[in-house]
């Protein structure tokens, strides 16, 4: 049986797609108005089996090539009646980037067969370099393989939901092998990441592995590789394991037989529940879907494809594993898959064009939100990097936020729909903060909409499927309304601390026509443009930071230039880069609410303590009538907290009344203030307990063991008033 | 040598020393003025701290001129008898050629009043450069056999 796999097809990047005889290729435009070629090769056709596009209606053939657009987006979905090649390009149909509104090319989608007429193995991913060995494991059955220090072993799953078991021993006799207690000690996590903490060690804490890329995301090592003894006490004697499959292996390396062995499962689905049960669910694996590891060593490698049919760990259906080594001398870029969305197909981490700069100054880098971001600075250190903020300036790269232009004749309907703030009140040049809200009051997500003109609008969020959700209700509602995202033509620097304005006010020539000549005619939440050392920016009075700052917004092209010009001009003022854990820390004592802490899409603005973000004026925006419902009785309320005692509060956990066993409410957020000397934190508690000076309890240990006092305030311990931001 | 742990330690610093410590980063230290000496208080995490008297102290002496025993909870002062090697800055660039170090570390460019936990020859080590007089000096402190290793090394 065929497996597909769902692409994206970024713009200007020709893809070619073979396509048996009798098998189908789905083309989506998802954003709407971006041109797109399919091509057929001389002497083929294809069947047009479903389409919304008029140029190339359902029932008809398509022969030679077909250009498509349409401002509401294309699918289509093409059958092959014999053997053949398909061509696919985006057209550029936009002027170039910019850092003023701008039509981006984006991407399609496209759904095809897994299937590869140039290897012998045909249901398969292409290789991402040329090949040095491969090995097809069939179902329920074991492989060896050796590889050399430096080389890339690639473990595919081909038909998607199967675990993949792994050993590897080096050294002589193969006397060290893979342990799992040592790799989480060492990485302290539960399974290396792509990044900082991506080895896998020995007993003898030698390096053996180091993950690389990772599009599944989901693996085990908690469990041994699946043994005679588990089918056994299930009822099932005699049924193939994976253990007894390595035993039979190893034994011509006369490495002795074991009744478990200790593998890192990989694609097998684990989870440890609050009663300390481990849960074994259904492999997260896609079709295609893999783990790309360097080997740290000479090794000898076993890998099974895990024969377990009696439980959903494999579908209920074993199948068969891919493996492939590429030579040392490749170079890969880390990265996790991240699937955000059932439409969406799998992305990879995205660095920024000011990675290349900031990888000069650290390797402390995690991916934040599918972006690799720096953590700390070499040398510098996350606490120098807080008080530059505080006292001096600070540098920090934000261009994992998501950014989307909105163009047409209704999109400031839309966005009065969407978002909780007027934009019909903003003048060009002004934006304004505000949550997308959806049909139980609840946020979908937060961030800014940027007002260029009457109709033309940029919204900049966290979350790619924003973007989404504005086309949803641009499409049910029937609204003129274009929304395409600009992430990847767009990067975003933020300038924050007292020195900032005057660092960046010499630097800036702005364009003309917006009534801003210098620093201080641009008020906060103001942008304007100009250009920077020759570079196009737009320049916002906005920050996540509780600081006096900006943030600059740059094409990625240009970033590094940027990048060195803040750095050197900022040198003199004491301006420092800041890393994620400086600005979680500057953020939460400003009170700056981050998605999937103090909100959710079942969190309200009013619960999260952002209740005036909603206009008071918006009564026909989705969820008005849950909001109000809310906005009465909310079910908590956002607080700041300040502790009795320096420990760090922690998040999740549950406050207390005085003295009670029930709960009060729990933190979202907590931290050590340097600049207050206090330990803080943001919670969400019953409107009983959210006057300022009521007293609670956080709960250290058991929640019985300690208790430390916390005395409620505003939610942002750091200049509430806001003055500094303003100033 | 003291080393400071438990969740009161950064106040406990802090009064001693002033806020300047609260400021450090972890791996970074300032030397100041405590009781007429001075100590290098090297940051080792959010709340432990490493004091080092510049001129060796005797160590019931060092401990008691803390005072860490009026702090109720929270503090613990313990005395540390690693070996230390004081070497001239100017060694800086041999010690630097023989040790390692891993992510996110880095050895190179190690800036005054910092510190780096290394491999030296493959050997344990905190390699720590400050300043006292504005007189920059290298600090390792590693195990007593592995100090004559790198004295053997380096021809000390």
């Amino acid at each position: 049986m065929t497996s597909y796999q769902t692409i994206t097809v970024e713009p200007a990047v020709p893809k070619r797609f073979f396509l048996p005889a009798g098998e189908q290729i789905s083309v989506c435009d998802p954003e709407g108005a971006q041109p797109f070629s399919i091509g057929v090769e001389e002497g083929r056709s294809l069947d047009v089996v479903r389409s919304t596009s008029l140029a190339l209606p359902s029932g008809t053939v398509l022969r030679g090539s077909a250009e498509l657009v349409d401002r509401l987006g294309v699918a289509v979905t093409l059958k092959a009646r014999t053997s053949q090649w398909v061509d696919l390009t985006t057209r550029p149909g936009y002027a170039a980037a910019s850092v003023r509104p701008f039509t981006p090319d984006t991407a399609l989608r496209v759904t095809h067969p897994l299937v590869s007429p140039n290897s012998p193995f045909s249901d398969l991913i292409d290789p991402i370099a040329p090949v040095v060995a491969e090995y097809r494991i069939d179902a329920a059955t074991a492989l060896m393989y050796t590889v050399k220090a430096g080389q890339y072993i690639q473990i595919i799953n081909v038909e998607g939901s199967q675990c993949a078991d792994f050993l590897a021993f080096t050294g002589r006799h193969h006397v060290e092998e893979l342990d799992s207690a040592t790799t989480r000690t060492l990485n302290g996590a539960a399974m290396p990441q792509v990044g900082l903490h991506g080895k896998y060690f020995s007993q003898d804490m030698t390096p053996m592995v180091e993950i690389i890329q990772d599009t599944c995301g989901r693996h085990d090592s908690f469990l041994l590789a699946c043994t005679d003894t588990f089918y056994e006490d299930n009822g099932y004697p005699g049924h193939a394991s994976c253990t007894s499959n390595f035993n039979l292996n190893l034994s011509s390396y006369r490495i002795k037989a074991r009744k478990g062995w200790p593998a890192v499962n990989f694609f097998f689905n684990t989870q440890v529940l609050s009663d300390g049960a481990i849960f074994g669910g259904e492999s997260w694996a896609r079709p295609g879907d893999y783990v790309l590891l360097r080997a740290c060593c000479d090794l000898l490698c076993a890998t099974s494809s895990c024969a377990d049919d009696i439980d959903p760990v494999n579908g209920w259906n074993p199948t068969p594993i891919h493996v492939r080594i590429y030579e040392a001398d490749n170079t890969f870029k880390k990265s996790n898959g991240i699937r955000i969305s059932r439409e969406r197909p799998v992305r990879t981490t995205a660095e920024t064009g000011f990675t290349e700069s900031i990888r000069h100054l650290t390797d402390d880098f995690a991916d934040i939100s599918g972006t690799w971001l720096p953590q700390t600075y070499a040398g510098i250190g996350e606490h120098e990097e807080y008080w530059a903020l505080r006292t001096r300036a600070a540098l920090m790269d934000l261009s994992l936020l998501k950014k989307f232009e909105i163009s047409g004749s209704q999109t400031s309907d839309l966005l009065q729909l969407t978002f909780s703030r007027d934009v019909d009140a903003l003048q060009a040049g002004q934006s304004i903060y505000g949550c997308l809200i959806n049909h139980h009051g609840g946020i979908i997500d937060d961030g800014l909409v940027f007002k260029f003109a009457e109709q033309s609008f940029r919204y900049v969020g966290n979350c790619e499927t924003d973007g989404d959700w504005l086309r949803k209700v641009a499409r049910e509602r029937g609204l003129d309304a274009l929304i395409k995202t600009s992430t990847g033509s767009l990067n975003n620097v933020a300038l924050q601390g007292p020195n900032s304005r005057e660092i960046l006010g010499p630097l800036i020539e702005w364009d003309d026509g917006q009534g801003i000549s210098t620093m201080h005619d641009l008020k906060y939440f103001r942008f304007a443009t100009g250009t920077l050392n020759g570079i196009s920016v737009l320049v916002s009075r906005t920050g996540y930071t509780g600081e006096l700052g900006y943030e600059l917004f740059v094409h990625p092209n240009q970033a590094e230039c940027l990048w060195r010009t803040l750095i050197d001009a900022g040198k003199p003022l004491g301006l420092r880069p800041l890393g994620m854990k400086a600005l979680n820390r500057a953020r939460i004592e400003a009170g700056l609410l981050a998605s999937g802490l103090e909100f959710n899409s079942g969190i309200s603005p009013y619960e999260a303590g952002i209740g005036w973000c909603v206009s008071p004026n918006k009564t026909s925006m989705i969820g008005a009538q849950a909001l109000e419902r809310r906005r009465d009785n909310p079910f908590r309320v956002g607080v700041g907290l300040v502790l009795s005692s320096n420990e760090i509060a922690p998040s999740g956990e549950h406050v207390f009344p005085l003295g009670e066993r029930f709960a009060a409410g729990v933190i979202t957020s907590a931290t050590f203030s340097p600049v207050l000397g206090k330990s803080i934190a943001m919670a969400q508690v019953y409107p009983e307990y959210a006057t300022p000076g009521t007293v609670l309890e956080v709960a250290f240990i058991d929640k019985m063991g300690r208790r430390t006092e916390a005395v409620v305030g505003p939610l942002a311990a750091y200049d509430p008033k806001k003055r500094l931001v303003k100033g | 040598m003291v080393d400071v742990t438990g969740v009161d330690g950064l106040e406990f610093a802090v009064n001693l020393f002033g806020l300047e410590v609260a400021n450090l980063s972890v791996y970074q230290s300032e030397v100041v003025n405590h009781s007429g000496q001075n100590v290098v208080v090297l940051r080792m995490c959010e709340t432990n701290f490493r004091i080092a008297w510049v001129i060796n102290e005797e160590p019931e002496k060092a401990l008691g001129s803390l005072n860490a025993g009026r702090y109720k909870i929270g503090v613990k002062a313990s005395i540390n008898q690693i070996p230390r090697l004081i070497l001239e800055d100017c060694k800086l660039g041999i010690v630097t050629v023989s040790s390692s170090t891993k992510p996110p570390h880095r050895i190179s460019d190690l800036s005054v009043g910092r510190a780096v936990p290394v491999r030296i020859a493959g050997y344990p080590a905190l390699l720590w450069r400050y300043a006292v007089n504005d007189v920059p000096r290298i600090e390792i402190q590693a195990r007593r056999e592995h100090i004559e290793e790198f004295e053997k090394m380096w021809g000390l």
